[in-house]
């Protein structure tokens, strides 16, 4: 198998199989147009991804290269936040800085997959739990005035459960 | 050469080459930078880079991205959750993007793209391209109670009537339907605010000007015109066999103030065979002389709260 050469931000350099590169429509679109598949030495530079994520993203696409790409229609199919797998979900037993630089990455990266899965992973912390809990898991400050609040719970009282 | 030449001989130079734009200029020592750190989206105290004493305590600044990215994936059920993080969430649930997504994703089939066969034609999406923020939720929030499963389960469940408390009074008609005689009340939202400015209301001031103030502040709280012109409103509907005059005080308070359902009361009677149920209302204005009313049914066969979302909401709309 053809491998290619990613440059992260911090300028370090990772040899990869072309094909797991290729889960990422960034690098598969830079690849293709710019007709970097054929020259050996060509750099991908990816400015906005350090050496850190980069490794992480890496490490997901391998585990994930044979799963089906997913199509225009599955963007649109209901998205369950129930069905992460266990591999999936112990690789992203990370800090929550980790997690939120990789689901940036992931968007980047345009990997569909990984997008779905950190971002999936974020909106199973935040079910049950009340926007106190939340602010005090991910460290927000409360920046709502009472009125303002009670604005937005009204707006929103369609959700609750009485 | 100290440092403080070589920075004036620096900023000389680079005066000299501004073609003589600026004759004068001050000296490094006459000008005093300082950094304003603009507060992110959420502004949170910041955290040391490196240092993992704990998962929680090592989460960079959330931004906007983030969050959007995020919001994208958020189920119906926690919306009001993500809304009420921080103001930025509640920004996200406010636009468009966000309720064409969630449309999207749970009132769509997956084969078709723009219709569904399980909703009405007013709710399908081929009408709702030029709609605006608010009409988009009014639209999504409809649509899910007909296809979401998990709040479909909770229309079957049925709505208590603790939704109706504090809600202002609006309306009440009555229909004689063969044996039984339904009426139906229409409640809808307090204004948002409204708690804070009451309490704010009875503080005795010095200036009329503060009072002028306050209540510009009070219209910046109250809410843009919803673009549905049922949102926030809720219907309680009251089946009996007997029947019992429509409460007319309601509609004429003292100073047109209006009422609110402060609580309800549901009886068994004697016999153990039928409810009476009893409405507590009390006036809405200032005074201290409020005027309190309670509406007695006697025998009721049922009664059902339907808000703005039920799909039955608009059959029994006047």
């Amino acid at each position: 198998m053809p491998n290619i050469k990613l440059q992260s931000s911090d300028e370090e350099i990772f040899d990869t199989d072309i094909q797991i590169a290729k889960c990422s429509g960034t690098i598969r679109t830079m690849l293709e147009d710019c007709g970097m598949e054929e020259d050996e030495n060509a750099i991908v530079p990816l400015p906005n991804v350090n050496s850190t994520i980069l490794r992480k993203v890496l490490t997901w696409a391998n585990y994930h290269k044979d799963d089906p790409q997913p199509t225009e229609d599955d963007e649109s199919k209901e998205k369950r936040t129930d069905d992460i797998t266990s591999w999936d979900a112990d690789f992203l037993k990370v800090d929550q800085g980790t997690l939120f630089e990789l689901i940036l990455a992931a968007n980047y990266l345009d990997i569909k997959g990984l997008l779905e899965l950190t971002c999936k992973t974020v909106a199973n912390m935040i079910k049950g739990k009340t926007p106190e809990d939340i602010r005090k898991t991910f460290n927000i400050k409360k920046d709502f005035t009472p009125a303002e609040e009670e604005q937005v719970r009204k707006e929103n009282e369609w959700c609750e459960e009485k | 050469m100290s440092s403080d030449d070589e920075n004036e001989k620096y900023i000389q130079q680079k005066l000299y080459r501004s073609r003589g734009k600026c004759a004068i200029y001050a000296r490094q020592s006459d000008v005093y930078l300082e950094l304003k750190h603009k507060p992110p989206i959420c502004a949170r105290p910041p955290v040391a880079s490196g240092v993992e004493i704990d998962s929680t305590l090592n989460s960079p600044d959330i931004g906007h991205d983030v969050w959007y990215l995020i919001s994208m994936h958020i189920d119906p059920e926690d919306v009001q959750t993500f809304a009420l993080i921080c103001k930025g969430t509640s920004k996200l649930v406010n636009t468009r993007a966000f309720w064409r997504n969630l449309y999207r994703r749970h009132c769509l089939q997956a084969d078709k793209q723009s219709c569904n066969s399980e909703l009405p034609a007013h709710l399908q999406l081929k009408l709702s391209d030029n709609c605006d923020t608010k009409a988009w939720r009014a639209l999504a929030v409809a649509a899910l109670y007909y296809c979401y499963k998990p709040l479909k389960t909770r229309l079957e469940l049925g709505y208590s009537m603790d939704w109706l408390l504090q809600r202002t009074f609006v309306a009440c008609s009555q229909r004689h339907m063969q044996y039984v005689w339904l009426t139906s009340y229409t409640f809808r939202n307090n204004k948002p605010g409204l708690l804070v400015d009451e309490e704010q209301d009875e503080q005795v001031v010095n200036s009329w000007e503060t009072l002028a103030d306050h209540t510009d502040a009070a219209l910046k709280l109250t809410p843009q015109q919803s673009a549905s012109p049922y949102e926030g409103v809720i219907l309680l509907l009251i089946i009996s066999r007997q029947f019992t005059p429509l409460p007319l005080q309601l509609a004429y308070g003292q100073q047109q103030s209006h009422f609110r359902l402060k609580a309800t009361r549901e009886l068994l009677c004697t016999d153990m065979r039928a409810k009476n149920l009893e409405l507590d209302f009390s006036e809405l204005n200032q005074s201290y002389n409020n005027l309190s009313l309670t509406v007695k049914y006697a025998r009721i066969e049922t009664f059902k709260v339907l808000p703005w979302w039920h799909p039955d909401f608009k059959r029994f709309l006047k």
